[in-house]
């Protein structure tokens, strides 16, 4: 079922088609809070839920054929990140609060550091992506789909599917680097 | 070969920076079982809809005759099955022995800056006033926690359940309160059956998390759960009759997380009924809690007189919570941050003429600009900063001068758009006076080069336009360009005020103005005085996404003189 069938199936009531629409978005508009409140679960479950419940209330006014279905998901769960920003303050970057503590003595600080560092990075590059690209890197490359099944969802070919995943890869190695050279520079001014 | 690398270099970062644990399976089930739950109810609320379109004209007859009612008969005072009415609210219970206790939710979630109408028949809104103490005999307490509720509403409530309203949670949040969309033939009513006859002394009755005013709210008790025999009526404030239960001689008063106490004085009965009938916000109906203070008949005849310590009704409302009423025929009563009125008011001394009025004779003043709340401060991250980008100042803006009478010609006018169905809000919303970055202020229209349009129904002489885009999050909106028209398709007589289109991706001209990033203060565009009907905006995505958002558009100017023909006397030719 491409993504129109599934808003128009979802605005006639079809509960079914909810549950695919939720199964199918849910992994993305996840890792995009988790990614964005850095780790907190707890706050990124609130996020998601917050999103999914305003989607279904306005799922009515969306047309079909209007755009991207898992873009417009991505800007209902950045808006409400910034209501959970104001609410509670800036959440701070840094390691994600729901990871065990290390404390043997081979831990590195520096390395977690980096790590996290690593994790911002790929969050903000990942969010400044056009919607589409960053649904086609995380449907290929984390939820392992095959590009005819990315085509099928997106509605287009399979050739299209291809080419959007170049794009996407090309514009993400570049940002990514682009990101990754700013760092370095700011590490040395320092 | 080199493909395959590369896919496998981004598939590597991908999984170490923007890889997840998978959500917890029980958030996963109570999130799925939610929104299946909200489809139904939106689904319910649809039906319900076209139910109270069909029932619109039937109300409005309703409405009418209850009018005429009220203006030819005031000496009704109440339906035919009652059997009278008591006094009103806040006069003390007897015997006077002991102070009631009412726990109070904290007002932190009960309050927010709010503007109310003031009516002739609500009393004004005193937050500072703390409330009588209430006497009631030692041992009263709440007789109806947790006992059987009944509704009107045969399909039931599409927020909650109606055991909430008696289940002694008035936090009012999410899983506190119940709400009612009532098909608007009559006032929706709710029932707590005490299961035996009770001393009741004291109602506190809170009905709303925001501070509104609720319609007809009325509350009776009875012996009979059908309330066709002996039924007393502890308060009505529905001053015309609309409801039918007969003219009510108390106010309607602004909600608060105070609740409203209501004296029963002693009054006997097994049954209670709250009426009311929609509230400024919309036609629903809505209860947090109700509380019913008193004692079952068997043990109020046992009373010892005695003390107790002093009332605990303590929270007070904190610096930003508030409620600020307005005259009647104010426009439109919306949730504003008043304060910042006052802020905006005291940065405007100093005189910067800007604005080039037609008429030099004209005394300028300043713009007076009502700005929202400043939901986001700081240092804007996450933005490149280019060369056609404004380097951002958080300084106060300076003074816009304009000339005298100068006012919000858009306020309430209609907007039409590119996207006439947005995805989020309604084009209503860019007119309605809410700055608010927060759901329900803003409203989003799909990606692209997307326009609004104001008519400002009669051509005028525009000084300034303001607009805020979506101010929440610190983001710049691409290809952002103002024209005025005189035509409303915008082929004649075009004129650009504004453009910061500056590689003329939007194709509407290369513009020369600089891009600038959103905030609370919005854009204000100077427009000379240029004089037209029609104003349109254009925006192409922003920083953040692709998609377009107004908050609100803000049109100062004056209504353009009309033109009167020229009358010219000709010579009278003389003949030689």
């Amino acid at each position: 079922m491409t993504d129109a069938d599934l808003i128009r199936a979802v605005q006639a009531g079809d509960q079914a088609a909810l549950g695919t629409l939720y199964e199918r978005y849910l992994p993305s508009v996840w890792r995009y809070a988790f990614a964005q409140l850095a780790g907190h679960a707890g706050t990124a479950e609130d996020v998601v839920s917050e999103t999914f419940l305003a989607a279904v209330r306005q799922v009515r006014r969306l047309k079909p054929e209007g755009g991207s279905l898992g873009g417009w998901l991505i800007g209902i769960a950045r808006h409400k990140i910034g209501d959970v920003r104001r609410r509670r303050g800036r959440v701070k970057t840094g390691l994600p609060p729901d990871l065990p503590a290390q404390e043997d003595a081979s831990h590195d600080p520096s390395a977690s550091l980096e790590t996290a560092e690593t994790r911002a990075q790929v969050a903000a590059v990942m969010d400044a992506l056009p919607d589409d690209q960053r649904l086609a890197l995380e449907w290929k490359y984390l939820d392992r789909l095959p590009v005819r099944a990315i085509a099928h969802r997106m509605g287009r070919s399979e050739k299209a599917a291809e080419a959007l995943l170049y794009r996407a890869r090309h514009a993400f190695r570049e940002a990514f680097e682009r990101a990754g050279a700013t760092r370095t520079q700011t590490r040395l001014a320092r | 070969m080199v493909a395959h690398d590369d896919d496998r270099d981004v598939a590597e970062t991908l999984k170490a920076g923007y890889g997840a644990p998978p959500p917890r399976r029980q958030f996963v089930e109570q999130t799925r079982m939610r929104l299946q739950q909200e489809l139904q109810a939106a689904q319910a609320s649809r039906r319900r809809l076209l139910r109270v379109w069909r029932h619109v004209a039937a109300a409005a007859v309703i409405v009418v005759a209850a009018g005429l009612a009220v203006v030819g008969f005031r000496g009704i005072s109440c339906a035919p099955h009652e059997t009278g009415t008591l006094p009103g609210p806040q006069v003390r219970s007897t015997p006077r022995q002991v102070p009631l206790r009412l726990q109070l939710p904290s007002p932190f979630f009960l309050c927010t800056n709010r503007l109310v109408h003031l009516t002739a028949h609500m009393e004004p809104y005193e937050p500072e006033r703390p409330r009588q103490p209430l006497m009631v005999p030692r041992g009263t307490r709440n007789v109806a926690l947790e006992k059987p509720v009944t509704c009107s509403d045969t399909v039931g409530p599409i927020v909650g359940d109606v055991a909430q309203i008696n289940d002694g949670e008035k936090s009012g949040l999410d899983s506190s309160y119940v709400e009612f969309v009532p098909d608007g033939s009559q006032a929706t009513w709710v029932q707590i059956d005490l299961e035996e006859p009770c001393a009741i002394h004291a109602i506190a009755l809170w009905h709303s998390v925001w501070p509104t005013v609720f319609h007809d709210v009325i509350v009776q008790v009875s012996d009979d759960p059908a309330f066709r025999r002996g039924v007393r009526t502890l308060f009505n404030n529905d001053f015309d009759n609309s409801s039918g239960l007969g003219v009510g001689r108390d106010r309607e008063y602004t909600e608060d997380y105070r609740g409203r106490l209501i004296d029963a004085a002693g009054v006997t009965a097994r049954y209670v009924r709250l009426y009311s009938r929609g509230c400024i916000d919309g036609f629903f109906d809505r209860y947090v809690e109700v509380e019913v203070h008193g004692k079952p008949m068997g043990e109020a005849t046992l009373e010892v007189p005695g003390s107790v310590p002093l009332d605990v009704e303590a929270p007070q409302p904190g610096t930003r919570d508030g409620v600020t009423t307005a005259p009647a025929d104010f426009a439109v009563a919306r949730p504003m941050n008043t304060w910042l009125v006052a802020q905006e008011t005291r940065a405007l001394p100093g005189p910067m003429p800007r604005s080039t009025p037609q008429d030099p004779r004209t005394a300028l003043v300043p713009l007076r600009i009502r700005l929202p709340g400043a939901e986001l401060i700081g240092t804007p991250k996450n933005i490149k900063p280019h060369a056609h980008l404004e380097k951002y100042t958080g300084k106060p803006r300076p003074p816009f001068m304009v000339p005298e009478g100068t006012a919000n010609l858009a306020r309430g006018k209609p907007v039409t758009a590119s996207d006439p169905e947005p995805i989020v809000g309604e084009l209503a919303y860019v007119t309605d006076g809410d700055k608010g970055s927060h759901d329900g202020c803003y409203v989003e229209l799909m990606p692209g080069t997307q326009w609004i349009q104001i008519d400002l129904k009669q051509p005028c002489a525009i000084y300034a336009v303001l607009v805020w885009h979506y101010h929440a999050e610190f983001c710049v909106y691409h290809d952002v360009v103002v024209q005025v028209a005189d035509d409303p398709d915008f082929i004649e007589n075009v004129r650009t005020i504004y453009n910061n289109d500056f590689d003329n991706s939007s194709g509407l001209g290369v513009g020369k103005e600089l891009e600038y990033i959103e905030d609370y203060r919005g854009r204000l565009i100077d427009a000379g005085g240029i004089k037209a009907r029609y104003v349109r905006l254009y925006t192409k995505g922003s920083t953040s996404s692709n998609l377009n958002h107004y908050v609100e558009v803000e049109v100062h100017g004056k209504p353009a003189p009309k033109q009167v023909p020229l009358k010219t006397k000709l010579p009278v030719p003389v003949m030689s």
